[in-house]
């Protein structure tokens, strides 16, 4: 009886590490809604820092979760229904690139001030983020 | 005063309009996008499903000249997984000091004229690309179309990651191919420059 109880006991466990393994090994992405911001930027101030020092800028951001505020420019779409919405930085070239996660309602055009939330990649046409989503109220 | 006939004028409205759109395609000489598609797979020998979309691809082609520039911001290629976004980003790529990708070329032989011919036209791009710090020459097939205004390009190559200095362990070499398949899919639009 003992025997037995020691063996479920041990299967028990070696079960439980199991699942936490493989729970680690394939864990998607942390919902970006569920994160705290790093920071928080108004979209013209934050791209005129990369202007600034594009070193210590890229340094200061990469892989921080930033909240940026701005007018929305332009949503695009790709063939694959991915969706980026572009924020006005007063730059005629530069804005704040937002790859958007799925699911995000597209934002108006023209118009709409909001918040995104997301983890900035790297400056290239623009200052990006990716797996962005619109927050109401900011953290 | 003699009026000119409904269809004359019909004729020469058209004519109008034929010969500002197609003169649209030539008077513009750049192109871009912000959210070209890029799609890399390394799986190796044991699936495990190692793929990664990135659609914040920024691309600008000059229409007079062929010239043309990608720049890939790294941490925007997306995985399924969080450790292999982890381990790509941190072992791999190494993205906190390489955040971009660029690739700075030519289409080879490109004229403005091609701008006029309608269908999927083949092009060779060549130029310097430089991933993970490394700096080689390429020189890649792919497809051209225009399309409604626009400029559709197409290509699907390899990358040996040997070749751009990322090593692969040797524990997970079953797992990961040593040549990355890139997929891009770029739709350029007119910059008005």
């Amino acid at each position: 009886m003992k025997k037995l109880f020691r063996f479920i006991l041990v299967f028990l466990l070696l079960g439980i590490i199991g699942i936490g393994v493989y729970r680690y090994l394939w864990r998607p992405n942390d919902p970006m809604n569920g994160q705290k911001a790093d920071y928080q930027v108004l979209a013209h101030e934050w791209v005129e820092e990369f202007k600034i020092n594009e070193q210590a800028a890229n340094q200061k951001y990469l892989g921080r979760i930033v909240e940026a505020k701005g007018v929305v420019r332009e949503v695009l779409r790709d063939s694959l229904g991915g969706m980026n919405v572009i924020l006005e930085s007063g730059d005629s070239f530069m804005g704040v690139n937002c790859s958007m996660e799925s699911g995000e309602v597209a934002p108006q055009e023209g118009s709409d001030t909001i918040v995104l939330r997301g983890e900035f990649t790297a400056l290239s046409f623009d200052v990006c983020m990716a797996r962005c989503v619109r927050i109401s109220s900011p953290k | 005063m003699k009026h000119p006939s409904p269809f004359f004028t019909f004729l020469m409205s058209f004519s109008a309009f034929v010969l500002l759109s197609t003169t649209g395609v030539l008077a513009q000489s750049k192109y871009m996008t912000r959210n070209g598609l890029i799609r890399f797979e390394a799986e190796g020998p044991i699936k495990d499903d190692i793929k990664a979309v990135n659609n914040q691809a920024g691309c600008i082609l000059d229409a007079s000249t062929g010239d043309i520039l990608f720049k890939i911001p790294i941490k925007s290629f997306v995985f399924k997984k969080a450790l292999m976004q982890e381990h790509f980003n941190e072992n791999y790529m190494e993205s906190h000091k390489f955040p971009t990708a660029e690739l700075k070329g030519k289409i080879e032989g490109f004229k403005p004229e091609v701008l006029q011919k309608s269908g999927v036209q083949q092009v060779m791009v060549s130029g310097k690309m430089t991933l993970h710090g490394v700096t080689r020459d390429i020189r890649e097939p792919g497809t051209m179309e225009v399309k409604d205004g626009k400029i559709l390009l197409r290509a699907d190559f390899g990358v040996a990651l040997a070749d751009y200095g990322i090593n692969i362990p040797k524990m997970v070499e079953n797992k990961l191919a040593k040549v990355a398949q890139v997929n891009l899919s770029i739709d350029l639009g007119p910059t008005g420059q």
